[in-house]
């Protein structure tokens, strides 16, 4: 059993949050290509998001013609997601010598195309691809939630067209009473825990994923712990959207 | 995780400030804003991640988050607010005198004072009011964990803090998340330098936030024993004190000086005697460096195990090491190197010419070296002997070769076996122990009482060495029972350091023995705290079981009550011994229509009560068992539940957890089923009224019918048993009858045993295999069974080789299994002495493992065997009143039928071995302290009939012979007992001592003739209870006749 006290009496977490506190969030555009060698493609916007220590960049490449013909869509836009974890994003370096992506990312992978598919008006772009490029420098806690509020925002930056905002969180639980809001990594490591993701910051969840032993009966209020967390998480967002693009504006003038 | 590695670079984090939203609130954007600064702390540590890459140092990164809304938690304090759970608890109404002024005060502890000084902050009589850093606990929790453990059930106990006058104010305070008491580390600055900062900047912190911020007057007191930070806190005027100081500025000084640790008060002695460069002095070997000992232990040149010290010479223990056949063997103080029993030690073998044989004599602590000064420091002979030793220089490619070399000897020659010596403490099982001070080292003349004088205490247990302590009431002290603490064992030091913690009173008082007794067996006593009863049921004596299980206001209260299945109309009974108040089973039989008998066992049914994580439910899992002592009982659970509540009273209604089984005529399982029930029990027979009940012929109701039928099947159920192998081993029980006025012991008989305890044995065994069949189906890997694995051969090899050459060369105790051990125990038999066997059977028991529990994915299905009971599955299910494991088996049980969920940590691999680990400790403990009281009575019994008669004569025999005394078991008593070589012989020089024969011959010193006994042969013992002049023990005393 870990030596690790998760949630102390007085409510204090281990990093010194309380249970319902989010982490340091940040996010960034830049539209230089100096990423280009993390990133499978050049050209468009990269945008970076930082979730506590979590650093991802995500490029959207498209809406544009597909490469492979054969792929087309007549009726709407076809979407791809690549996720490229570094091999120096962990504590430990992996030393697996392939460069294929590991199970899970496969997993992720499927998931964000699955989610993303319903939320980008893929209807507006007939006959065309969208492929969205995820690369983690730094990983933390709950790194598939900040994936996702990555890939929200770069689509929001990069005026593709979705019906709403997801945006998605971590929640783990400690002594079966106490639930954790937006893990970090020494948590995930030793709590059941899982993500949940939301739309529009309402209680409509999207994305639900549970890390291996989880109690049933308290999924419940595990849930609603998350979707609080989301709507919180849309704020934020929208705020620095906005705050980016007036920097951008600011920038033009 | 170690994760207290040096760090190699500072880090001044970047600290920005970020908003955070308190998303409780309805409107997110309007909440209050919480302002929150993040820094990064980042450390260095040694990743052993991939075992088979060689370690590499990676660099941990974490977030840290500072805040403002950290409380003071002092009582009179406006300016703080507090979450939900917290509120302000430090009353700070404790008087310091400084100087001439008195004032209150608030204490702050350093890591320092923790570690050395728990005791004293345990106690009742200070320490009322202190804040704990959260630096010092995240210091604590690296240095030492039960410590750390200690304090933070200390801190608990505030909480609910039992509305005395004085109560225990203990709180952390979290100084590392505040942003105004957290402090950056420096260039070039340690880390320890840094935490003993931030400790001084809280300080500070208070001082300010109290008195200037709101004119409290309150004294805020920093204790540490670091001189450079006295220092320091003079500079910044931070009030501050070592312990010795401030117990001295304290209204009570003069009771607590004696707990203050003996550290502290040689602390500045001991600087004087290093400046004086006299590293001569040394007794002991230095210990390895940490770094060492963990490079021998990966290379095979060092072995880290558990040392055992034997119980016959304190002078000798054994480590048990998984890659050697036998035990490594520990000889002499040298060697030996300050480890205590069960410590966990780095061994390195000593050279082959130094193997030896395992040692013959018995010497214990007791009587060895008595009369020593304990100030003084005697030089000794094998001393010099050692210092030689280890100047020999082996290499570690040696020392593998050695190794190999030990492996092979231990295989081909009994008697020398591979020797090695400590050379490190991996981990301490220092405790508290109870014993007394010997006599002969307190100077009476010039104690005037004031004066602080040495004096050896002698523990009670045997193994352990006499520990020196300080203390001004020596004389007082005499002739009690004390409890103290072991501090240290420097190098230079014969014996350890230790201090008084408390004094239990007169020896040979009922109250100071059973007290020592149980704090000695580490056993819970204490009455169950305000958290705990309010966990029980509002109803108390009057709790009822509703009348209809089907009523509708009973199954708004209890939804699962619909799960509940009604057995009121059975004809159910239980049998337990006479005056049992905590009835946990009962059981009833009834023919089926086809034949087959429908047999239940019905168990009380005390987790609807205990529900997990209460504190209910923590207290009983901590305590794990009921302990039984002669002339008191401390129960796992509190009384109303034990014998009120969940005990299986006749008449009335109670919840139970019945085991239904149909078996054919021939006692074979047809079909089981489990389910919460409610019965009524028709009656509560004692084992002897329920086998007159039977056997009486006139009598001819459904019940007793019934009561026979169980009977017929447990006959049949045991011959099963036994075809299939179990042992029928044998300990000398015995029973003490207790005066009924005077509550004094009168007499000792061994137990009886009737038909019917083995009626109601065989059903408990069959429940229990039912249960833990099913439990494992349900839960592979996390089901609590108990397992009792077969015994190594070597265990045996002595009793069979004194068994072949001494009685009958045809005598072997076969091992091949338990159906063949039971055999061959059968066959042996001494036709002159019926009582021989059971004296075979008594020491076959003592070579056999203990039977443990476990979670079942600790250990494959084939080795979940019971080998004592020759069944391939077990656990315990029927008594869950007084064993914890039972509680567990009924939880998961419930969660398998379906009843209801299993709490998660019942469902957790880790917590599943944490919570056996307990039982298994708790259960031995408990079984330790049941004998000693046993032991203890027994010797009042004979000391009163010692008064009224003389000397008893009794027939005892020999188990185990030594070079300079014999073993001997009186079965009458049960007791066992050593006779020495000077209580037979006078001539103690012409002895002759044949160990390949066992056999002891020396000239008697009753009529002067040439006498030799050997192991096995019967004697005339006379038996008297002595009480031993240096230990105050009472002790069954032996005298050759």
């Amino acid at each position: 059993m870990s030596r690790f006290e998760f949630f102390t009496s007085e409510g204090l977490r281990i990093d010194g949050r309380r249970s319902g506190e989010l982490k340091n969030f940040e996010s960034s555009i830049t539209t230089t290509s100096n990423f280009a060698n993390f990133s499978r493609s050049t050209s468009t916007n990269t945008t970076y998001l930082q979730m506590g220590q979590n650093k991802v960049l995500v490029t959207i490449n498209g809406p544009k013609e597909p490469t492979n013909r054969s792929k087309i869509d007549i009726t709407k836009a076809t979407l791809t997601t690549t996720i490229n974890i570094s091999k120096f994003s962990k504590v430990n370096r992996n030393t697996n010598k392939s460069n294929l992506p590991d199970k899970q990312t496969l997993e992720w992978e499927y998931e964000i195309t699955q989610l993303f598919s319903k939320i980008v008006v893929l209807e507006t772009y007939p006959k065309s691809t969208i492929s969205i490029n995820v690369t983690v420098l730094q990983q933390d806690g709950g790194l598939l939630s900040a994936i996702i509020n990555c890939i929200t925002t770069a689509l929001i930056n990069n005026s593709v067209q979705i019906y709403d905002i997801v945006t998605a969180v971590s929640v783990g639980i400690v002594d079966q009473k106490h639930f954790l809001l937006d893990l970090n990594h020494l948590e995930e490591q030793f709590l059941s825990s899982g993500t949940i993701a939301t739309i529009g910051g309402s209680d409509e969840v999207c994305l639900m994923r549970i890390r291996d032993k989880f109690p049933l009966d308290l999924i419940e209020e595990f849930v609603q712990v998350g979707v609080q967390g989301c709507s919180v998480l849309k704020h934020i967002i929208i705020n620095q959207v906005k705050d980016m693009n007036l920097n951008k504006l600011v920038e033009i003038q | 995780m170690a994760l207290n590695s040096d760090i190699s670079a500072p880090f001044i984090g970047k600290k920005r400030v970020i908003n955070n939203i308190d998303y409780n609130s309805d409107d997110g954007l309007k909440a209050k804003q919480q302002k929150l600064t993040v820094t990064t702390k980042y450390f260095i540590k040694n990743s052993n991640n991939n075992a088979t890459v060689t370690p590499q140092p990676v660099k941990i990164l974490r977030e840290h988050y500072l805040r403002n809304d950290i409380p003071c938690y002092v009582k009179n304090c406006s300016n703080c607010s507090y979450e939900l759970s917290s509120q302000a608890i430090l009353t700070a109404d404790d008087i310091i005198s400084i100087g001439s002024s008195e004032m209150k005060h608030l204490t702050i502890l350093d890591t320092n004072i923790i570690i050395n000084c728990i005791d004293l902050i345990e106690s009742e009589k200070c320490f009322n009011n202190v804040i704990i850093p959260q630096t010092c606990i995240d210091e604590l929790k690296n240095l030492s964990f039960p410590i750390y453990k200690r304090l933070k059930s200390l801190i608990g106990a505030t909480e609910m803090s039992d509305s005395d006058t004085k109560t225990k104010n203990l709180t952390i305070f979290y100084n590392e998340f505040m942003s105004k008491t957290y402090v950056d580390r420096l260039t070039n600055e340690t880390i320890n330098d840094r935490n003993d900062r931030a400790i001084r900047k809280l300080a500070k912190y208070y001082d300010y936030h109290l008195n200037q911020k709101q004119n409290l007057d309150l004294k805020i007191v920093l204790l540490t024993n670091d001189k450079l930070n006295l220092a320091k806190c003079k500079d910044i005027g931070v009030t501050a004190m070592n312990v010795l100081n401030y117990v001295s500025s304290l209204h009570n000084a003069d009771e607590l000086r004696d707990l203050i640790p003996q550290d502290d008060i040689t602390a500045d002695n001991k600087q004087k005697d290093f400046a004086s460069g006299s590293g001569d002095e040394n007794i002991y070997e230095e210990y390895y460096t940490t770094s060492r000992i963990s490079a021998g232990l990966k290379n095979g040149s060092i072995y880290q195990g558990n040392i055992q010290i034997s119980e016959h010479n304190f002078l000798q223990g054994f480590v048990n090491v998984s890659s050697f056949p036998k035990p490594i063997l520990i000889k002499g103080l040298q060697n030996l190197n300050r480890a205590f029993n069960s410590d966990l030690v780095a061994i390195e073998l000593l050279p082959e010419d130094k193997w030896q044989q395992e040692s013959s004599y018995q010497v214990d602590s007791e009587h060895y070296d008595v009369n020593e000064n304990p100030d003084e420091d005697i030089e000794n002979d094998d001393n010099a002997v050692a210092s030689k030793q280890s100047k020999v220089i082996i290499s570690d490619k040696q020392r593998r070769l050695l190794a190999q070399e030990a492996i092979k000897q231990s295989k081909n020659n009994k008697h020398c076996v591979p020797t090695g010596k400590v050379v490190g403490i991996i981990r301490r099982s220092w405790r508290q122990y109870v014993g007394q001070i010997v006599e002969t080292s307190v100077n009476e003349e010039t104690n005037s009482g004031s004066t602080l004088q040495s004096c050896f205490v002698l523990l009670m247990d045997v193994k352990l060495p006499k520990v020196v302590i300080k203390t001004r009431r020596a004389v007082e002290l005499l002739n009690k029972r004390i409890l103290i603490a072991v501090d240290s064992w420097p190098r230079d030091k014969r014996y350890p350091l230790g201090h008084l913690i408390k004094d239990l009173g007169l020896v040979e008082s009922k109250d100071a023995e059973t007290e020592a007794l149980l704090l000695e067996h580490d056993v819970e006593y204490r009455p169950f705290s305000k958290k705990v009863v309010q966990c029980l049921p509002a109803e108390g004596d009057n709790w009822q079981c509703p009348v209809n299980l089907k009523e509708p206001t009973e199954l708004l209260k209890d939804p699962l009550l619909v799960k509940r299945v009604d057995l009121r109309d059975k004809l159910i009974c239980s049998i337990d011994p006479p005056g049992c108040v905590d009835i946990d089973d009962a059981l009833h039989c009834k023919i089926l229509p086809n034949g087959n008998y429908e047999v239940g066992v019905h168990i009380a049914d005390v987790t609807h009560f205990v529900k997990p994580n209460t504190p209910l439910d923590v207290e009983g899992a901590s305590r794990g068992t009921s302990v039984y002592l002669v002339d008191k009982r401390i129960d796992m659970l509190p009384m109303l539940l034990g014998t009120n509540l969940c005990s299986l009273k006749p008449y009335v209604d109670r919840y139970a957890f019945s085991v239904i089984w149909e078996l054919d005529a021939k006692a074979n399982i047809v079909n089981v089923e489990f389910m919460k029930s409610c019965i009524k029990s028709r009656e509560a027979f004692a084992y002897e009224e329920a086998q007159l009940r039977i056997d009486d012929k006139s009598l001819n109701d459904e019940l007793t019918l019934g009561m026979r039928n169980l009977l017929k099947l447990s006959k049949l159920l045991k011959q099963q048993r036994l075809d299939a192998g179990a042992l029928n081993l044998a300990s000398p029980e015995v029973k003490v009858h207790m005066d009924s006025e005077t509550a004094d012991a009168n007499d000792v008989e061994i137990k009886k045993a009737f038909e019917t305890n083995s009626l109601v044995e065989e059903f408990m065994l069959l429940a229990n295999i039912s249960v833990a069949r099913k439990i494992q189906d349900a839960y592979p890997q996390t089901a609590m069974l108990r397992r009792h694995a077969a015994p190594p051969r070597t265990n045996f090899e002595i009793l069979n080789d004194m068994l072949t050459k001494l009685k009958d060369p045809n005598f072997q105790i076969s091992l091949d299994s338990s159906k063949a051990l039971a055999d061959s125990l059968d066959k042996i038999e001494d036709p002159k002495d019926p009582f021989f066997n059971t004296l075979v059977r008594i020491l076959s028991t003592r070579c056999m493992m203990a039977a443990e529990y476990f979670p079942s994915g600790a250990h494959p299905y084939a080795d979940y065997r019971h080998y004592g009971l020759a069944v391939d599955i077990y656990t315990h299910f029927t008594s869950p009143i007084r064993r914890y494991c039972d509680v567990v088996a009924h939880r998961q049980l419930a969660g398998a039928i379906g009843y209801e969920m299993l709490d998660l940590s019942h469902r957790d691999k880790n917590k599943m071995d944490l919570i056996c680990k307990n039982i298994n400790k708790r259960h031995r403990n408990a079984q330790f302290a049941g004998r000693a009281s046993i032991e203890y009575y027994v010797g009042q019994v004979m000391k009163k009939s010692d008064e009224k008669a003389d000397a008893k004569i009794e027939s005892g025999y020999i188990i185990k012979i030594f070079h300079n005394g014999i073993q001997v078991l009186v079965p009458k008593f049960g007791v066992e007992g050593l006779i020495r070589l000077e209580n037979m012989c006078d001539d103690l020089n012409n002895v002759e001592f044949e160990e390949d024969e066992y056999k002891l011959t020396f000239k008697s010193n009753i009529n002067g003739k040439e006498r030799s006994v050997r192991v096995f042969d019967q004697i005339n013992v006379e038996v008297k209870s002595v009480v031993d002049p240096v230990t105050n023990k009472r002790k069954a005393q032996l005298l050759l006749k």
